[in-house]
């Protein structure tokens, strides 16, 4: 379903990426590992064309990202929850989802505002609320939630649980393992190793802008070495 | 909106409706014509806050619009009185003294300039964007100076107002109710437009427009159809101030008035509708008070502006939103 290949990029002078290769197969959870300033984001960044590769390729079911800009990847059906989330302040809950969901009116849509209610009852509570007025917990499954509605074939998420508390975070890793359950691939960055390996299909290992391990989840969960050499844990 | 500001939201409709017969009741006519000159540049100043309110396109160039419409009612009512063709051309389009004809091409010809422009000018952003439209405003500012044929550097006077049919548009008191429906409509049609899902795109890029992209949305051309309604707006408040003084003259394309928009939509408060006919209405009130003592009143008006920034953050209608809540 996507794949990368020897894709380089990076920030002005510097290069980030160099060379990395990624392998997503439809229907499976695969996560993105590494210490910070490894290039995870950066990764998803050049998927979702928020940065240009200097070279390599993206192919996502068969269409070569690099030569479409952000809106037609969207188009495609990645969905995408940013490490920021983005939440926009000035819309209401409603209205975030609604924006997401209009665009794809046309094709078939599973998602609908009450299956996204259903699945984040809290965010039903807070409909008309501001996107500036709800807590972290709240804009994070509000993120997740908007990237639903574009009834997205991949969903990433980067950082999902980042800087929640811990029942919230335990409300999110709910989620998204019922969304797994549904058949949904995703791709994931988190630092929740542990949780993360439990719930990821394949595990993909980031250092110094380059993939050094990749295999089963399982695998590097009873790895200790392979974690404490690239992880820290 | 709290039930107090719709409240006072209805009480002001309710004396802009009774205004005349107040007006003629004390004497006064001359509110009747002041007030008129209020709603239409309420009406600019609405189409102003579409763009710059909701969109973050800080136009600096708005009366190019305005401009823009007036002289088309005032070159159209020109040929119509003269009975020749525009442009002198033999097979050309005539004249025309019809408001609702001249309204529409008004706002024709606004769309065409807009799109044209705007599609140059929505390619930068910030300071670039509001430089970008100051020089096409003036631009056409210059054109309409030299264009002598039309009055060049003196203006063109026009020999009566436009045509409605059941309305004698010469009658002070029935233009005013003509420009009240224009701009009832108008804030009407711009509160539809703004919670429309068009309306959540502009609104949505306006903090982040690269998240938007991300949602799938070509951002740039939703800008740009929003610059177009705008301009369309300006133009159409252009035609009635046509009408209302018989007269344009490059003035109307002028940064000043473009400035004094801007002014108008802070004053009120970015992105509220509201706002942005309140601030037209303060602001005038402000000019007339006081420039009735000094020439100088932009000296005075310069200050409130500052208090009204540093503590009224979201211009006077927030201000009045904040006390009814207090209040509530």
């Amino acid at each position: 379903m996507l794949r990368l290949q020897q894709v380089h990029a990076g920030y002005g002078g510097s290069e980030v990426l160099s060379g990395v290769d990624l392998l997503l197969r439809e229907g499976e959870v695969v996560t993105l590992l590494g210490r910070n300033g490894m290039g995870k984001s950066t990764t998803i960044h050049c998927i979702m064309g928020q940065l240009a590769c200097r070279s390599g390729s993206i192919v996502f079911d068969g269409c070569e990202l690099n030569d479409l800009p952000a809106f037609r990847r969207a188009r495609l059906g990645i969905g995408w929850v940013p490490e920021e989330r983005h939440i926009f302040p000035n819309l209401s809950v409603q209205e975030n989802l609604q924006v997401a969901a209009a665009n794809f009116a046309s094709a078939q849509q599973p998602w609908t505002l009450q299956r996204v209610y259903q699945l984040f009852p809290r965010l039903q509570e807070r409909v008309q609320h501001a996107g500036n007025q709800l807590s972290g917990g709240e804009q994070q499954m509000l993120a997740i939630a908007r990237a639903l509605m574009i009834n997205p074939r991949l969903l990433i998420l980067d950082e999902a649980t980042e800087g929640l508390a811990p029942l919230i975070r335990q409300e999110i890793w709910r989620v998204i393992e019922q969304l797994k359950q549904q058949g949904l691939s995703i791709l994931i960055v988190d630092k929740h190793i542990k949780t993360l390996l439990q719930l990821a299909d394949r595990y993909y290992l980031m250092e110094k802008g380059q993939v050094v391990s990749s295999g089963e989840a399982s695998q590097l969960a009873q790895d200790a070495g392979l974690q404490a050499r690239y992880l820290g844990v | 909106m709290s039930r107090r500001v719709m409240w006072i939201l209805a009480g002001g409709g309710l004396l802009l409706l009774a205004l005349p017969w107040l007006a003629q009741a004390m004497d006064e006519s001359y509110l009747t014509t002041t007030v008129t000159r209020v709603m239409i540049l309420a009406i600019a100043a609405v189409s102003l806050d579409l763009i710059v309110g909701y969109g973050a396109m800080v136009s600096f160039g708005h009366a190019a619009f305005f401009g823009l419409g007036a002289y088309v009612a005032a070159i159209l009512s020109h040929h119509f009185h003269l009975g020749d063709a525009l442009l002198g051309l033999p097979y050309g389009i005539g004249g025309s003294n019809e408001l609702l004809l001249v309204m529409l091409l008004a706002m024709l010809v606004a769309a065409v300039v807009a799109a044209l422009t705007g599609l140059i000018s929505l390619r930068t952003q910030g300071i670039h964007f509001i430089m970008i439209t100051l020089a096409f405003a003036q631009m056409l500012f210059y054109l309409f100076v030299s264009l002598d044929v039309y009055g060049g550097e003196d203006g063109l006077v026009m020999s009566g107002r436009n045509h409605l049919p059941g309305i004698d548009t010469a009658d002070d008191n029935q233009f005013y109710y003509v420009c009240l429906l224009a701009l009832l409509l108008y804030v009407f049609l711009a509160r539809r437009l703004v919670n429309s899902p068009f309306g959540r795109v502009i609104r949505g890029s306006k903090s982040n427009p690269r998240r938007m992209q991300a949602l799938g949305y070509q951002t740039y051309w939703y800008r740009l159809v929003a610059y177009v309604i705008a301009a369309t707006g300006a133009a159409l408040a252009g035609v009635l101030m046509a009408n209302m003084n018989e007269f344009v003259d490059p003035g109307l394309f002028s940064w000043q008035l473009s400035g004094e928009l801007l002014v108008m939509v802070i004053l009120g408060g970015l992105g509220t509708i509201y706002g942005a006919v309140i601030g037209a209405s303060v602001f005038l009130l402000l000019e007339i008070l006081l420039s009735a003592y000094t020439e100088h009143w932009m000296f005075f008006l310069g200050p409130f502006l500052v208090l009204v920034v540093i503590y009224a953050r979201h211009g006077l209608f927030g201000l009045l939103q904040n006390r009814a809540r207090r209040n509530d």
